[in-house]
């Protein structure tokens, strides 16, 4: 008994150096994995935004594209909006859940609609897109709210447009300043 | 069989008098247009873009005035109804006798000095005026010409800006030389330029 009291005694002074290294290294590789998500995983910019992600859906799965990308012309300090058509080519179903872009740090996902003869504008938490679906972002439905810029928007500007989806998966585009179809 | 044959020459001969009459009648009407609101019975001091005070209808008296309801403040639907103003004033072949307004019902931030820069960024013809005014007297408008408008969602940015929206009335309206409001429309929709402008057309020929 004393004998076995021992030996574990003698095993655990042995093994507890080591797992406090094996501890140790698991925190550090821990933190480095997380250190390269943050460089490399889209999902990282929503966790810093608060938004829940689904990091459950792999890689190969993000098969969602815009197209006609456009931004109203406007000055600084005024609105704008961003329009386009979202495609979602892929199996599996995601959801736009935040915008953003360097023309200012106001970005949010707006919705018009008509309501008891009443023009609505909300703010959307978030957008579903099935797999297979397309939406339209247009003028009088769905939007990207450009608050205020800090820069003037002048016809044939560009602009950065970033879309990031529950997936963890993020659409960055620099889109043009004014309508191509006008 | 004669006898109806010359019986029912007379009848036709009234039935053809009667259906052109009708018909006379109709294209005599077409340009008639009921009268929605008479915007006679008061006067709005407003100011545009330039801070020119501007007395409505008093000032366009004579004229045909096409009007719509904007805030600067709106990224989507508002500019869809300056747009529309714009292409009828350009369909039309910016005409001198027709006046084209912009009427803001967001006094407290459409300032003149935002309106002129509202009117720079649609590069708006001279002939286009966006009006805004004391907001006892934009509301009173606004009831006169029923717009409505309600405050939808006031929130506080990322970058801590508090902003506020408002659902509004989508509409453009035609007011005659007379001061009497004659043609309204939704505001925004892709096909009211060129409704209005086959309505002025029948109007101003």
């Amino acid at each position: 008994m004393n004998n076995q009291r021992h030996s574990f005694s003698l095993v655990s002074t042995r093994t507890m150096p080591l797992n406090l290294l094996l501890l140790f290294v698991s925190i550090s590789l821990g933190l480095m994995l997380g250190c390269t998500n943050k460089l490399d995983r889209p999902d990282s910019a929503l966790a810093e935004q608060g938004r829940l992600t689904d990091s459950s859906m792999a890689k190969s799965e993000w098969n969602i594209a815009i197209e006609d990308a456009w931004a109203r012309p406007t000055k600084a300090g005024m609105m704008s909006a961003a329009y386009f058509t979202m495609y979602n080519v892929g199996s599996v179903s995601d959801s736009l859940v935040q915008a953003s872009s360097n023309a200012s740090k106001d970005v949010q996902i707006h919705l018009s609609y008509m309501n008891d003869g009443i023009m609505v504008m909300e703010e959307q938490p978030f957008v579903a897109i099935q797999a297979s679906e397309q939406i339209p972002f247009q003028p009088g439905g769905y939007h990207i709210m450009i608050i205020q810029p800090t820069m003037d928007m002048q016809e044939g500007d560009s602009i950065s447009l970033s879309l990031y989806f529950k997936s963890g998966m993020i659409i960055e585009e620099t889109i043009q300043v004014g309508n191509p179809a006008k | 069989m004669n006898a109806n044959s010359t019986l029912a020459k007379p009848y036709s001969f009234v039935l053809t008098i009667i259906f052109l009459s009708f018909l006379l009648t109709q294209s005599a009407c077409m340009n008639d247009y009921k009268v929605i609101d008479d915007m006679n019975d008061a006067s709005f001091e407003l100011v545009n873009q330039d801070s020119v005070r501007v007395i409505f209808p008093e000032d366009f008296r004579g004229q045909y005035v096409v009007m719509g309801f904007v805030y600067t403040n709106c990224p989507d639907i508002c500019p869809l109804i300056t747009q529309n103003l714009i292409k009828i004033q350009k369909d039309l072949g910016y005409p001198s006798n027709v006046q084209f307004l912009g009427v803001s019902f967001d006094p407290l931030r459409d300032t003149p000095e935002v309106l002129h820069r509202y009117k720079e960024v649609f590069k708006v013809d001279e002939n286009v005026n966006f009006l805004t005014g004391e907001p006892k007297m934009v509301q009173s408008f606004m009831d006169s010409v029923r717009v409505r408008t309600q405050e939808s969602m006031r929130t506080t940015t990322d970058s801590g800006k508090e902003i506020y929206f408002l659902n509004h009335s989508d509409k453009i309206m035609v007011m005659n030389p007379k001061g009497e409001i004659i043609i309204e429309y939704g505001g925004s929709m892709p096909s009211i330029p060129t409704l209005i402008v086959q309505d002025l057309q029948s109007l101003i020929q």
